[in-house]
This record gives structure tokens, C-alpha cells and sequence, in this order.
């Protein structure tokens, strides 16, 4: 039986990435999550599937939309400069429909200083892999600590327990 | 059949040249130059194209005269005719085209100026030059995520007329003028549908083609609707989008044809070519859509990428950089495009120059003579098809007298619908057809479609077709009123059965073929039982309008129902209809209710006035008179009609009075009819007014100041208040819990909103008299839809609420709000409007008077009705809206008052519109009904400040007289009675079987190819099939219960509660893309169920 503790011990299945685009005074944050697979999809449902009538309820998928946030943001810490930001606003959907895989989003920003800024992305120990893209925005990265800058963006495949920092252009 | 050849007949015509007259354009100054016809819209001041072949008229700058948004567009077409010279009052041609104008997916082209050009090579041009303007605006959001910096495009349209030919060439150019590149679509929008896909950005154009002209492509045939439903069933993946795709667009209609094809044969400028639908061929169009009149094509495909402007060119420093198809400019290189007008990747050709900010693409639109086989002709042409000849003729096998304007359908070798003709005066047609084999088919009024016979064609060769017809039987009515010996206008009704083996089908699947251009046949929408009565169908409608009436008619056996509307019994007879022989009809007609002192108005009639209506106008008074309506009030959509000449002409004076009036029917914010009206005959639309980007208190001005008595004397009514967008309240986000005009919530389908334009709650404006509650046989658009006991068929949306629950969505919000609730609330918030039913009929098939207004008068003799005497009515609440029934109510009391003025009317016996006083919370209302025998009714429902008080069941008999006493009445309210029926009034009124198509669907149709889901709940929606059904209700009687002589909204204080909770947030939840990072575009996409997550 393939159970919830053994879906969540592989990585496998459930991909995640986070995009950031930096404007005038804002950093713009933007974090992914996928569950693809039949079987895990059926796990994740199962898991908040608390009557077990084989259908969410309003409050059921309040509870997937909850889980499924925390997977996206597990162990992310954005920073500016050497200040970890916290982000605000942030708004979540949910998408959810039969024979598709599961997917979530959630959307926020943090306060960005004018004039050129350092910025970086660090993943936990033991946490998923994540795909970072970089956004050019209105102001473009000019150097990078991995990955070619490109076209004003930067996309690295990043693992647990990695960094990425980069500059960005004042405005 | 036999074949000879045609060859020098086909070389004669084709050496016949006229190619050396003169191409025409010019601005209109004089109205004679103008086209006319049925659906001529062009007035002094637009610009005429012409040859000796065909004419065109090309709008000026300004509101659209058709149904589009801007000036600019193509809106008259017609062949030259021997008579053409017009005089002051306009043109005398057939032109019966409403709009072509171009899109960039959902944008249209606003324009800023007009030119003529005489061109060198002996053509002519109308070049329109303009900017991206949005057409839908409720798509406004879509289209600025998809199109980010569509405000630094441009826009150029080119009609040109050649010798000799009848069609324009029209080239659409569309470049990037801006300092920036502009990529189309949106980077954003493919980064959601997937890194290795690329969708290309269709453009095409939106063709009204207008009613009475019946849309042919292959593939459909005739039946365009039902072919483009059943290909929204096949799923698509992006980048491809559902729809029909065709080599081209026909018409046919009785005097002219119009056609569309694509002009497009660069590969990589192909919509169908870049989103690799299979066995494409560059020239396909693809139809997305086909909804209330419009028509839309897709066939080009944006690059993906418009350079800045000074992008343009390659740079160059010296000649020898350019090549030699190049010169060096200060702006780069200017390479001409090779000789197939292809440049290299990255570069489009462009007035004959390669370019990297601009693109352009070209169409044809042609006129024909009323075919699909002269529109075919021309296609031909256009793309150099080797092609044969067939012409052939039809007679009748008895006499072999020439069958006169039968349709000639034909086939290709796979079955797929090819072509169309028309036979002449002589029963004779040609065209010209690919070589293969084909098969034809004939279908003729009062005869079934013949059987397919196939038949060959070779290149250069000619095929004659000879074709024996059956003959018809006919049907001669006579309707007259028992009790005068009159002739009445009155219908009659032949009805047939159909088999059992049928059971279980859609009449077009067995009775009627609706590719073939047959009309549909109305059946009763009854499960289907081993009893014949359960499988009934209406054959045909004779409208007698002056009494008298003979029509061709299938043989077979028939059961005549004649009628004369809800006043009237019915005479019924059974009839055997046989080829060459005529059956008469005599039908008798009493009056059976007594309507005296009441005349019944139909406040909202189309005619061809309209651009979706086809219905000339002696037709339309004729079929009013013959449902016994007295007052025709012609409502046509944005253009005065006047109906008096059509009722003289048919000397129908006794039965039926015209009223002049207007149906203002903007795109999005609601559809408004304004009566009585002044007619302007020298104005545009007959004193119409525009209103593009006008808001509803503007528009209700115009009426207002269009007012035949003075502004205060007329009436300004809200039509179908929640249907889809062409509802007022829907528009508006009225909220049907609290009656407040609300911000919307949708993220991406709302319009965007700005001081100085129209959309927004705080335009919306309270400043009507009457709401059209009951619009035609739109039954579902009176109460707010409730989950029903037997749920449809999937697919549902998750958590439905018990039986019986009005149905909200997720925010809370009613679903599907309906327009009597709404009504029940104003009234209890004391915003006092008069409740109304009209029929909204559009065509023939259905019936005026479905549902009709009842108002008191003094005088109810049809040519002697005082229209002010309405108007008073109408302003007053009295008023009887009914399907059926027709009831007197009124409320015995302590005494009666005027609700407006506060006078005491010294009477106890109150009616509609009136206040009651009852200071004991007591109130008698007596109800009398009266019924023709076949209206049957089971229930009569007292109403009171919304809720059901009371319901008594009976029949007609004991229904007759009812008396109803409501107590314990605390508070000041209002009560209306609702009389209802359970049975259908089939065959005298047909049931709703087709639910038309909105403009909403389309937009449905090529929004969920995104994946935008517009219908969350399924399934789990209101149905517009349904049986009609008597039903009635009154206007309220007020009930004042403190005894002030007023009445005193019982919810009076929610309406300032609410305006004032609802304020704060206008705008709080507006998504503008203009300025917003990619990331949040992306999620409020994301968010909105739209692409692939990725």
C-alpha cells in the first residue's frame, strides 16, 4: 500500500519552482508546486480526504491548499543584501481538476530598496530540489553566482541546502 | 443527365472583358449615391467603392452603425444593377450585409482617417488608417494580457476594387510604432502554455453578415450552428483553438450572396499552418465562433515579435550591406521581397518591402447573385482552381413547368456540402466546380429534399443536369369571426406525428435537414410514448394577416389548428394534403375573453430593421395582428421603424396600431427600449442615436429627448435585465440579495473602468420606468435558479447544495439571478417600476404577443388607442403581463389612493398600482380570470412583499373567481398575483427548442480553449428548452397598513445601507496588466483557470 509517509519521503512526482521579478520598490515573488502521478494524486486527495466520501469539501481542499503552500515555500529564504525579506500579500489558488495534476501557486512581494541590491535564495537541508527563475523585470541581472545570466533572467536548477545570489540593476 | 461540352461557352464568357471602365472612390456626398436595400446601413459621408460589377460602402470615422463598436468597417455590399441611381432618401440595391471589420484575436481596429485612392494600376482603394480598439471590453482584460503594448500598433486597412471583379481585396497591416518591440502573444501567455509550445496569435476578422443571408461552408452546409457545437466536443490542445475550418464563407439569401476567404499564402503567416491543425491547407479559415448575428474567422497568424520601429530594417552602413534587392536608408535596409512575397526569418513582407515591425495579411469579400454558387465561382478565381462547368435546370415532372427558386445542393465525393444554387426564372442554374465527383440533392418549398444523384466533372468540360421535381400541394386558409362573418387575421397550424421508431431524437436528426437550408419544424418536446399525440410536430404556420392565405405544402396527412392569440378559441380540422391539388381551410373564430377597456401591447418587436432580424415589416404587423395583439411597438436595435405603412398596406387598421420605438443595444451595458418615439425619416437610423462608450444616463437623455409627447411621456424600459451581457443588472453586477449595483470580482472577464467611460456601478442609473420581467419564452430569466430535484447529466460542479436551494457561487454571489426576484426586492426597497412581458420575436417562428403587456384604456378599438393613455399606464403600474391568462385584480379595502400623488380616490376597490389601506392588516384581493379553452392553468399565487402568501389550485372553471384574503400584515407591502399552468400551449405555441446563441457562448468557446472556465457550475445551469406554458402576473397593489396613504417600503433603509457598503469598493479587486510584473499577470491567470501551469 503506498502510503502518505512513504508519497512524501520521494521527491519524485512533486516539482516546485519559484520565480522572483524585481520593479521600481518591490520584489516579486511567485512559488509553484505540481503533483503529477495518478497514485499521488490520489494520496495527496486521500490525505485530506478526512469523510472519506471520495470528494473535497470546501474545508477538504481549504486543508490541500494549506499543505500544498507550506510544500511550495518548505525551507525558502529570500534575501536582499544580507536581510532575510518577508512577503506580504501573499494570495494562493488552487487547481484541482480530475485527470490534471494538482497545482498551486502562491503570489506575494517584499519592500526592494533602490539602486543596485544583492539578492539570494537558499533552500534547507534535506528540503526539494527547486527550480529558481529570475524574472528581468525593470531591472535586469546583471551578474550571477551560478547560471548565465540571460536576456536579463537567470533560471538554475537549484538542491537542498544551495544558494544563489545575484545583482540586480538599480532603477 | 447528359453531358456536352462547354468549352466555348466557357471561353466566350471568359473573353467577354469589361475591365475597362472605371473603378470609383469616393466620399458620399449626396444620398443617391448610396446602395440601399434591406440591411443598407451607409449614410452621407462614408465612402463608395465601385466598379461596373459591384459596390461597396466603407463607414466613416465614428460609433458603428451595425452592431460593431467603431466607424471604418465594410457595411453595405451589393452587385451593380441595372437600376441603381437612388435619390435623396438613399440607394435602391439589395445590399443586405451588416459588418466586416478586422481583429488582432479580440482587438479590433478603431479608426482615425479615411482616404480614397485611385491607384495606378487602374484600381481603387478606401484606405482606412486607425489604432487597436477593444470590441468586447468585457474580453478587455484577456486581450491586454495577450497583447502587452497594443497601444503602440497601427492599423491599416485596405479595400481595393479592381476591374471587372465583385470582390474587394482587402489587406489588413498592422505595425509596431513604437520605441519598444512588441511580442505577440505576451511572453507571459506562452511561458503558461508550455516552454516548447509557441501559440500564434490568430487575427481574422468578425463578419456580421446579418439575418435573412444562411451561412455556408463545407463541412456544414447550411447548418453552421450545430456543426460548430459538435466541434466544440472534440478536445484541442493549444496552441490550436476550437472551431469549424473551412476554404471559405458563403450566404445565401433571395437577392444577393456574400462570401469570405482568406488571402493569406505565406505559411508562417497562417493560423492554421503555425498551430498544425492536420491536413491544413494556408488559405483555411477557422470559425470559432457563429453567435447572434456574429461571425467569427480566424485565418492569420501574428509573428511573434513586432521590432521597434527603428528595428525595422537591417542596418547598414554602406549599399553593398543591402544586397541587391536592398538600399541602404538612413533607416537600414529596404529589401523587396522576393517574387512569391516571402522574405527572410524574422522579416515580413509589407508593401513589397521586408519588414520586422509590421505585418499584413489579406481577404477577400465578394458579392453574389443570392447563391453559394456564385460566391464559389469567384473563390475559384481568386485561386486559379482548373474547373468544369455544370449548369443544368429544374422542372416540375408533371407539367415540366421551370421550378423557380429551389435549391440546387450539391456534394463532393465524400459527402462534404460543396456548393449551392439558386434557380432563376427559367429553373435553370451554373457554376463552375474542381474536377471530381459529386452528387446533388434539391430541396423546394412544399416538397421533401430529393434523394442524392451523383454526377461528374472534368476540367474545361461543361455537365448538364436536368432535374424532375414532384409537385407540391397546397394549402388555402380563410379565417373569419363566427360571430360577424369577418375576415380576422389569424394563423393556422398544420400538425403532423412522427414515427415511433423517431423516438428519443432531436427533430433535426429525422425531421428536417438543416444542412441542406430546410427550416426547422417545431415539435412538442413531450417524451415520446406509444401514443401519436406524444409525437407531434408542426409542419407549417400559415399567417393569414388580412384573413386569407394559400401555401405550398408537403403532402401528407395534417390536423389544421387555427387560431387567433389568447382571446380566441381554436377551430381544428384534419387535412389531407396531395401533390397538385389545393385543400381549403375554413376556420371559424370566436372571442371567448372579454378584454374590454384593456388593450394588450407588445412592447418589444424586431423586424428587418434589425441586423438579426429578417422579418419584412408587413410580415411582422400581420403576424401581430394575427395573434390578436393591438399595439406593435417596433423595437428594432438601434434604428426607428415606423410600422403605420405596413399596417395601411395591408388594411389591418381594426386589428393592430403601430407605436414607434427603439431598442438601444450597446454591446455591454444592457438593452434599452424607449416608446412612443418621433420618426425622423432623414436621419441616421431614422433619428436613432449612438452609444459607444455612452453611459445608461446619456442613453435614457437621448430618449428622453427623442420623445414623440415630451420627456415626460416616455417610456424607457429595461429588456431581459439578466441575460447573459445583454442584461442591464448582469451588466452591472447588480446584486440580487442586496439591489445594489456591485464592483465585479472577476479577475479577468470585466470591463475596465475609468472616469469617462461607461462601465462601473456608479453609472449605473435608476432613472427607467419599467423592467421587462418576462421576455419571451425565457422562462429560466424570471426567478434566481434553484438546484433541481433530478440533477442533469454531468458535468456538476462539487458540494451541491439541496433541492431547492437558490444555487450561489463561490464568493456567495446568486448564480443565476432572475429578473422577477430582482423585481420583488426593488419593490420592497421602494424603487417602484413597472413590470412588463414581451416576446422579443425576432423571425416568423416566434409568435408576438408570447408573452403580451395588458394596460387599461378608454377606448381599447385598435386604430383609436391614445398612446399617452399607455404611457400613463405603464408609469403607474398598471399593467397585466401574461402568456395566457387574462385576469382582473383587484383589492377590497378601506379606501383607495393614488401612490404618486397621494389623492384619495374615494373608492374601496382598489387595483394595480394603487394603495390599498388596510390599518387591520387585512386585505381581500379578488381575482377574476377568464381563458380560452385551450389555455389550461392549475394555480393562482398571491404574492406578498416577495413570498408566496398563498396558492390556490383548480382549472379554469374554478380558477374563474378567486378570492384570497391576506391578514396579519404588520408593515406596509405590496402583493401581485402570479396565474400559472402546467401545460404546454403546443401546437398553438411552440416550445423553446432552440436556445439562441449568445455572444457570451462565443466568448465561452474560444475562452476555454485557454482554459478559462466561464461556467463553473456545468451542467448544473438554467435551461432555455422548455414548453411554453401559460403564465401571468399582475403589477403590485400596495398595501398600506398605517393607515398614512402611502406605502412605505418595507426595505426602504437597505437600499442606502447597501449603496453604502458597496462604495468603498469599486475598483478594490480591478486586475489592470497595464504596468503589473509578468509574476502577478502570470498568477491572476493562473488564478483564473487559465493554461497549463507550468
Amino acid at each position: 500500500m503506498f502510503t502518505p509517509a512513504l508519497a512524501f519521503a520521494h521527491t519524485g512526482g512533486v516539482e516546485r519552482s519559484l520565480a522572483l521579478e524585481a520593479s521600481k520598490d518591490r520584489l516579486h515573488v511567485l512559488a509553484h508546486v505540481e503533483v503529477s502521478g495518478k497514485q499521488r494524486i490520489e494520496t495527496w486527495v486521500r490525505l485530506v480526504d478526512v469523510d472519506h466520501d471520495g470528494r473535497l469539501s470546501k474545508a477538504e481542499r481549504a486543508e490541500l491548499e494549506r499543505r500544498l503552500v507550506a510544500q511550495a515555500l518548505d525551507g525558502i529564504r529570500v534575501f536582499v543584501g544580507s536581510s532575510t525579506v518577508a512577503i506580504e500579500g501573499g494570495q494562493s489558488a488552487l487547481r484541482l481538476e480530475t485527470g490534471q495534476p494538482i497545482a498551486l501557486m502562491v503570489h506575494g512581494s517584499a519592500p526592494l530598496p533602490g539602486g543596485p541590491r544583492q539578492l539570494a535564495v537558499t533552500t534547507r537541508a534535506g528540503g526539494a530540489p527547486l527550480k529558481l527563475l529570475v524574472r528581468p523585470g525593470t531591472r535586469p541581472v546583471v551578474k550571477a553566482s551560478r547560471g548565465a545570466p540571460s536576456k536579463g533572467g537567470l533560471s538554475v536548477e537549484m538542491k537542498a541546502a544551495d544558494r544563489v545570489s545575484w545583482r540586480i540593476a538599480g532603477e | 443527365m447528359r453531358r456536352v461540352l462547354w468549352i466555348a461557352a466557357v471561353l466566350a464568357v471568359a473573353g467577354c472583358k469589361q475591365d475597362d471602365m472605371k473603378v470609383v472612390a469616393k466620399k458620399v456626398q449626396n444620398r443617391a449615391d448610396l446602395i440601399g436595400g434591406p440591411g443598407a446601413l451607409g449614410d452621407v459621408g462614408d465612402f463608395l467603392l465601385a466598379n461596373e460589377q459591384a459596390r461597396f460602402i466603407i463607414q466613416d470615422i465614428g460609433p458603428s452603425r451595425g452592431f460593431g463598436v467603431y466607424g471604418g468597417s465594410l457595411i453595405d455590399a451589393d452587385l451593380q444593377r441595372p437600376v441603381v441611381a437612388g435619390d435623396s432618401s438613399g440607394g435602391i440595391g439589395a445590399d443586405n450585409f451588416s459588418e466586416l471589420f478586422p481583429g488582432l484575436f479580440l482587438k479590433a481596429m478603431n479608426p482615425t482617417r479615411i482616404e480614397p485612392v485611385q491607384n495606378e494600376d487602374g484600381s481603387a482603394s478606401i484606405v482606412v488608417n486607425g489604432e487597436a480598439g477593444d470590441f468586447i471590453f468585457l474580453a478587455k482584460t484577456i486581450n491586454d494580457v495577450i497583447i502587452t503594448g497594443a497601444e503602440q500598433l497601427v492599423f491599416r486597412n485596405e479595400y481595393r476594387l479592381r476591374p471587372g471583379k465583385r470582390y474587394v481585396e482587402i489587406t489588413t497591416t498592422i505595425r509596431n510604432i513604437g520605441d519598444t518591440s512588441v511580442e505577440l502573444p505576451d511572453s507571459g501567455v506562452n511561458s503558461l502554455i508550455g516552454d516548447d509550445l509557441s501559440f500564434p496569435l490568430p487575427v481574422g476578422d468578425v463578419i456580421l453578415f446579418g439575418a435573412g443571408n444562411d451561412v455556408f461552408s463545407e463541412q456544414a452546409g447550411f447548418d453552421m450552428r450545430f456543426t460548430l457545437e459538435d466541434s466544440y466536443e472534440i478536445p484541442v490542445q493549444l496552441p490550436q483553438l476550437p472551431g469549424l475550418r473551412t476554404p471559405f464563407l458563403a450566404t445565401r439569401s433571395p437577392d444577393i450572396s456574400y462570401g469570405f476567404l482568406s488571402g493569406i499564402t505565406d505559411p508562417n503567416l497562417s493560423f492554421v499552418q503555425r498551430a498544425e491543425y492536420e491536413d491544413a491547407n494556408t488559405d483555411d479559415l477557422l470559425v470559432p465562433f457563429l453567435a447572434s448575428a456574429f461571425t467569427g474567422a480566424f485565418y492569420g497568424a501574428a509573428p511573434t515579435r513586432l521590432s521597434s520601429r527603428e528595428d525595422s530594417f537591417p542596418s547598414c552602413s554602406s549599399p553593398s550591406d543591402c544586397g541587391s534587392n536592398g538600399t541602404c536608408t538612413p533607416l537600414g535596409c529596404e529589401i523587396a521581397c522576393d517574387a512569391d512575397n516571402l522574405c527572410d526569418a524574422g522579416y515580413q513582407c509589407v508593401e513589397g518591402t521586408c519588414t520586422a515591425s509590421a505585418f499584413s495579411y489579406s481577404k477577400y469579400f465578394v458579392v453574389g447573385r443570392g447563391d453559394v454558387a456564385s460566391i464559389r465561382d469567384v473563390v475559384h478565381d481568386i485561386r486559379q482552381t482548373p474547373v468544369g462547368t455544370v449548369e443544368g435546370v429544374v422542372l416540375e415532372r408533371f407539367g415540366q413547368a421551370p421550378e423557380v427558386g429551389v435549391d440546387v445542393l450539391t456534394f463532393d465525393a465524400d459527402g462534404s456540402p460543396y456548393s449551392q444554387h439558386t434557380t432563376d426564372g427559367e429553373g435553370r442554374f451554373r457554376g463552375t466546380y474542381a474536377p471530381g465527383t459529386y452528387s446533388y440533392r434539391v430541396s423546394a418549398d412544399g416538397r421533401f429534399p430529393t434523394k442524392a444523384v451523383d454526377f461528374e466533372v472534368r476540367t474545361n468540360e461543361g455537365t448538364f443536369l436536368q432535374i424532375d421535381l414532384d409537385s407540391p400541394g397546397e394549402v388555402s386558409v380563410r379565417i373569419v369571426d363566427r360571430d360577424t362573418g369577418e375576415l380576422i387575421p389569424g394563423k393556422c397550424s398544420l400538425v403532423a406525428t412522427y414515427g415511433a421508431a423517431a423516438t428519443g431524437f432531436e427533430g433535426r436528426e429525422f425531421l428536417y435537414e438543416l444542412q441542406l437550408g430546410e427550416r426547422l419544424r417545431p415539435i412538442d418536446l413531450i417524451p415520446d410514448g406509444v401514443d401519436p399525440m406524444t409525437r407531434r410536430y408542426v409542419e407549417e404556420v400559415i399567417i393569414a394577416r388580412n384573413g386569407r392565405q394559400k401555401t405550398r405544402i408537403r403532402p401528407g396527412k395534417y390536423r389544421a389548428y387555427c387560431s387567433r392569440g389568447m382571446e380566441y378559441d381554436v377551430y381544428e380540422e384534419d387535412i389531407e394534403v396531395v401533390p397538385r391539388s389545393v385543400v381549403t381551410v375554413n376556420a371559424e373564430l370566436s372571442r371567448v375573453v372579454d378584454t374590454t377597456g384593456w388593450a394588450s401591447g407588445d412592447f418589444h418587436l424586431h423586424s428587418i430593421n434589425s441586423v438579426d432580424s429578417f422579418t419584412p415589416l408587413r410580415d411582422r404587423v400581420g403576424h401581430v395582428a394575427a395573434e390578436g395583439v393591438d399595439v406593435a411597438v417596433s423595437t428594432d436595435h438601434n434604428f426607428v421603424t415606423d410600422y403605420t405603412r405596413a399596417i395601411s398596406s395591408l388594411g389591418i387598421e381594426r386589428f393592430v396600431q403601430g407605436m414607434v420605438g427603439l431598442e438601444m443595444s450597446p454591446l455591454e451595458i444592457g438593452h434599452f427600449n424607449g416608446f412612443p418615439l418621433k420618426y425622423e425619416p432623414e436621419a441616421v437610423g431614422n433619428g436613432s442615436f449612438p452609444w459607444s462608450g455612452r453611459r445608461p444616463d446619456e442613453l435614457f437623455a437621448e430618449f428622453r429627448a427623442l420623445a414623440k409627447y415630451g420627456e415626460d411621456n416616455v417610456i424607457i424600459q429595461v429588456n431581459h435585465p439578466r441575460d447573459t451581457i445583454l442584461g442591464y443588472f448582469n451588466d452591472y453586477n447588480v446584486n440580487p440579495d442586496t439591489g445594489v449595483p456591485e464592483p465585479s470580482t472577476d479577475l479577468l472577464l470585466s470591463p475596465p473602468i475609468t472616469d469617462d467611460n461607461e462601465f462601473g456601478p456608479e453609472k449605473f442609473s435608476w432613472d427607467f420606468d419599467a423592467i421587462e420581467v418576462y421576455n419571451g419564452k425565457r422562462y429560466e430569466l424570471l426567478r434566481h435558479y434553484r438546484v433541481p430535484e433530478q440533477l442533469p447529466p454531468p458535468p456538476l460542479p462539487a458540494d451541491i447544495p439541496p433541492a431547492g436551494t437558490i444555487l450561489r457561487d463561490a464568493d456567495g454571489q446568486i448564480a443565476f439571478p432572475g429578473g422577477l426576484e430582482d423585481w420583488f426586492l426593488l419593490l420592497n426597497q421602494g424603487r417602484i417600476y413597472t413590470g412588463t412581458g414581451n416576446s422579443d420575436t425576432h423571425s416568423l417562428a416566434d409568435e408576438p404577443g408570447i408573452p403580451r403587456t395588458f394596460v387599461p384604456v378608454s377606448d381599447d378599438t385598435p386604430s383609436t388607442i391614445d398612446e399617452l393613455e399607455i404611457v400613463d399606464a405603464l408609469k403607474n403600474q398598471r399593467a397585466f403581463a401574461t402568456s395566457g391568462p387574462f385576469s382582473l385584480v383587484r383589492a377590497e379595502s378601506e379606501g383607495c389612493f393614488n401612490r404618486r400623488t397621494g389623492a384619495d380616490l374615494s373608492r374601496t376597490a382598489c387595483g394595480m398600482g394603487e394603495v390599498a389601506r388596510a390599518t387591520d392588516g387585512r386585505l381581500t384581493l379578488v381575482v377574476d380570470t377568464q381563458t380560452a379553452p385551450w389555455v389550461k392553468i392549475d394555480r393562482v399565487r398571491f404574492v406578498v412583499n416577495g413570498d408566496t402568501n398563498a396558492t390556490v389550485e383548480g382549472d379554469r372553471v374554478s380558477l374563474a373567481k378567486v378570492t384570497h384574503e391576506i391578514t396579519g400584515m404588520e408593515r406596509d407591502g405590496w402583493v401581485i398575483v402570479e396565474i400559472i399552468g402546467d401545460e404546454s400551449m403546443f401546437p398553438i405555441i411552440v416550445p423553446n427548442e432552440l436556445p439562441a446563441i449568445q455572444v457570451s457562448d462565443a466568448l465561452g468557446s474560444i475562452g476555454g480553449a485557454f482554459g478559462f472556465d466561464l461556467n463553473p457550475f456545468g451542467n448544473l445551469s438554467p435551461s432555455q428548452v422548455t414548453l411554453t406554458t401559460p403564465y401571468a402576473f399582475s403589477n403590485p397593489i400596495f398595501i398600506d397598513v398605517d393607515g398614512n396613504g402611502a406605502y412605505d417600503a418595507p426595505m426602504a433603509g437597505m437600499q442606502a445601507l447597501s449603496a453604502s457598503i458597496a462604495r468603498p469598493g469599486v475598483n478594490a479587486k480591478r486586475f489592470d496588466p497595464h504596468g503589473m510584473p509578468e509574476l502577478m499577470k502570470v498568477f491572476a491567470l493562473f488564478a483564473s483557470g487559465c493554461g497549463h501551469s507550468h
